[in-house]
């Protein structure tokens, strides 16, 4: 029986195995009632790492022994380069995002961010990188913060009451 | 009749009705972008209903789902390019139309078929829901362990090439759905050190990221392919191309009855979902036929695909509403929403919230109306609008929505970390085969199925012997294991019919 992906295999269960160890190392924590040595709120956690574990482990076994048959490289060195290439700079723009909106609060953060996410989709030209950045940050920050009252907390360095100015 | 104080329901209060109307328009115009489904809009809409009456989240969530169905045949009649994956089998036939100028004819017949689909299937789910949550209130914690069991099986196994993978992404939203406080004593799990995890993963983050945001991964991949270069051929002159007519809607009937019973099942079936039931139908239609316009633009086809694929939309419900189980993504979005707004998920809602499933049932009535008049006579306009739409703007409205969607829900800068997060996770999760609906069910029910299996370690001394004495439960088991049996067997048949023709999928 030949896998048609085994490297994907690979990484999925390498992935899950790293994914379940902080769970893995935190169990003994879970508290169990003394006077309850029944199944407690242990068990059943135990019993699905226990299962991710053994079910992860064999199909990366599987996988590898199937790389090793069809000579199937563990890096696929265009792939990740592609990857570097497209997915990082979202990565880049998500996490500056996240970062600068504890520092400046909504607006800055969401025109820059929107402006660099249209940037990176292909978009080019003052309005399309200027124009819809800024008024799309408005009318979010319109809709969500005044129409529907979400609490925005004071930034770190820029601090402001945007409903002040907004609302009417 | 219950369904009339559903509409008493839905009417008595403007909101009920504005949002059911509103969903549709929304779901419509969703699932005509190619790119936008039906999932990825509710998902982006899960934070509003937090601000709404519940019988208004949940009709606009249902209408959406709903409306979006059908909408995605518009791009893939004018454009070959489906809205959504369910709208594929529709574009078959419906391009072909479309390049002989016949795209109203096209486009009329789809919203016929998914307004009939829709309707039957909506009518079971009506009369046949509350009657069989009856017998399904009166099962036990053993009983609905077996269930939760027999879903995550069926589920993990049917989604998908993998079984592997599939049981794998179940497990994973098995376990992080542990996170938080324990559901029997209470005492805080897995919550490393952060206050925001003691009452567990938000939903609306952890789907927005897994649907949403790995999305947006994934397109930014094919951006050198995103040009919007959708041109709509010209429309035929004769009256008769611009409309279905009589005796082709009476060549039809049939194959929506036809196909409209196929989505039912299909529909009711947890896992399946709207795109196989429209190429079931379609292969079916295509199989009794005695037409050779097959392929090159064959009325039925769409009928079939179409009625097929909406009749899928109420009886989705079924499971969800008798046994407390979503069988598909949207499903499973609704139990967040009635789990928000309090209700309980399984047979007891028509016990506890009569009024709101009734209304949720009557507002799937307004919007099969609503789209088939908006449908009927507005393809074209939505088509126009579409082909207007320069898709690489779209991705990065989504984008920044998924961000301060995240941040709606309780006001923390730590769910927009969660949904970041998990975009990343729901694009290794793509990019590896693993399933993302049954890593979504099984987040959503994880907790529920701890607290039956534990419940039911309560009742007994016997501890897991006690199924032994209870027939549904080891019935649902016996599906469960059945399922999975049969599916392995039918991967081990495909793997050695493929290495004895020597070929090897890549």
């Amino acid at each position: 029986m030949e896998n048609p992906n085994p490297r994907a295999d690979a990484i999925a269960a390498i992935a899950l195995l790293i994914l379940v160890v902080p769970f893995i190392v935190t169990l003994h924590e879970i508290y169990i009632d003394p006077f309850d040595p029944g199944f407690g709120a242990r068990d059943f956690p135990i019993g699905v790492i226990a299962a991710i574990v053994i079910l992860s482990c064999v199909m990366l076994i599987r996988a590898v022994r199937d790389m090793r048959r069809q000579a199937i490289p563990f890096v696929d060195g265009p792939a990740l380069s592609l990857l570097a290439r497209y997915v990082s700079p979202v990565v880049a723009i998500g996490l500056g995002y996240i970062w600068l909106f504890t520092l400046v609060q909504y607006l800055v953060p969401t025109a820059l961010a929107m402006c660099l996410a249209m940037a990176l989709f292909g978009n080019r030209g003052w309005n399309r990188l200027g124009l819809v950045p800024i008024v799309t940050a408005l009318a979010y920050y319109l809709f969500f913060f005044v129409l529907l009252g979400l609490h925005e907390f004071p930034g770190k360095l820029l601090s402001y009451d945007g409903k002040s100015f907004l609302s009417f | 009749m219950q369904i009339i104080d559903g509409f008493t329901a839905l009417f008595g209060n403007w909101q009920p009705v504005f949002f059911a109307i509103f969903g549709t328009l929304i779901g419509l115009a969703a699932g005509a972008i190619p790119g936008l489904t039906g999932s990825t809009t509710i998902a982006l809409l899960l934070p509003v209903t937090f601000y709404l009456d519940p019988l208004s989240a949940l009709a606009l969530i249902y209408t959406v789902s709903k409306s979006s169905d059908f909408a995605g045949s518009i791009p893939g009649i004018l454009f070959n390019t489906p809205g959504t994956p369910q709208a594929a089998a529709t574009s078959q036939e419906g391009y072909p139309l479309t390049l002989q100028g016949k795209q109203g004819k096209a486009m009329k017949m789809a919203v016929i078929a998914s307004a009939q689909g829709d309707f039957l299937s909506e009518l079971l789910l009506i009369f046949g829901a509350a009657y069989l949550a009856g017998y399904a209130a009166k099962m036990g914690p053993p009983e609905y362990v077996a269930v939760y069991f027999c879903a995550f099986i069926v589920i993990a196994s049917v989604i998908g090439d993998s079984v592997m993978k599939g049981l794998l992404s179940t497990l994973f939203g098995l376990l992080l759905a542990l996170i938080g406080a324990d559901a029997i004593t209470g005492f805080e799990r897995f919550d490393f050190g952060f206050d925001y995890l003691l009452e567990g993963l938000s939903l609306v983050p952890v789907l927005l990221g897994v649907l949403v945001m790995s999305e947006i991964f994934s397109r930014v991949m094919e951006r050198g392919q995103l040009e919007s270069d959708h041109k709509i051929a010209p429309e035929s002159d004769k009256p008769e191309d611009r409309h279905v007519t009589w005796a082709e809607y009476k060549r039809c009937f049939p194959v929506m009855l036809r196909s409209s019973a196929i989505g039912t099942i299909i529909g009711m079936l947890p896992g399946l979902g709207a795109t196989i039931a429209s190429f079931v139908a379609y292969g079916e239609a295509r199989r009794v036929s005695k037409s050779d316009k097959w392929g090159k633009g064959e009325i039925e086809g769409i009928a079939a695909a179409e009625a097929s694929n909406n009749a899928t939309s109420g009886a989705n419900l079924i499971p969800l509403l008798t046994l407390g189980i979503p069988g598909s993504t949207t499903a499973a979005m609704l139990a967040g929403v009635m789990v928000i707004h309090g209700m309980s998920v399984g047979p007891l809602v028509f016990i506890e919230s009569y009024d709101l499933i009734y209304g949720l049932f009557a507002a799937g009535l307004l919007c099969i109306f609503t789209y088939l008049v908006v449908g009927y006579f507005g393809s074209g306009l939505v088509g126009r609008a579409i082909a207007m739409i320069p898709v690489r703007m779209i991705y990065p409205f989504i984008f920044v929505t998924c961000f301060v969607a995240a941040y709606a829900v309780r006001g923390a800068v730590f769910d927009m970390v969660v949904m970041f997060l998990f975009g990343l996770v729901g694009y290794g999760m793509r990019r590896t085969g693993m399933s993302l609906p049954a890593f979504i069910i099984a987040f959503i029910l994880g907790h529920g199925a701890e607290a039956s299996l534990r419940r039911t370690m309560l009742l007994d001394d016997d501890g897991i012997l006690i199924f032994l004495e209870r027939p549904i439960a080891l019935a649902f088991f016996a599906i469960g294991i059945f399922t999975i049996v049969m599916r392995v067997n039918a991967a081990r048949k495909k793997s050695r019919a493929r290495a004895l023709s020597g070929g090897v999928d890549e």
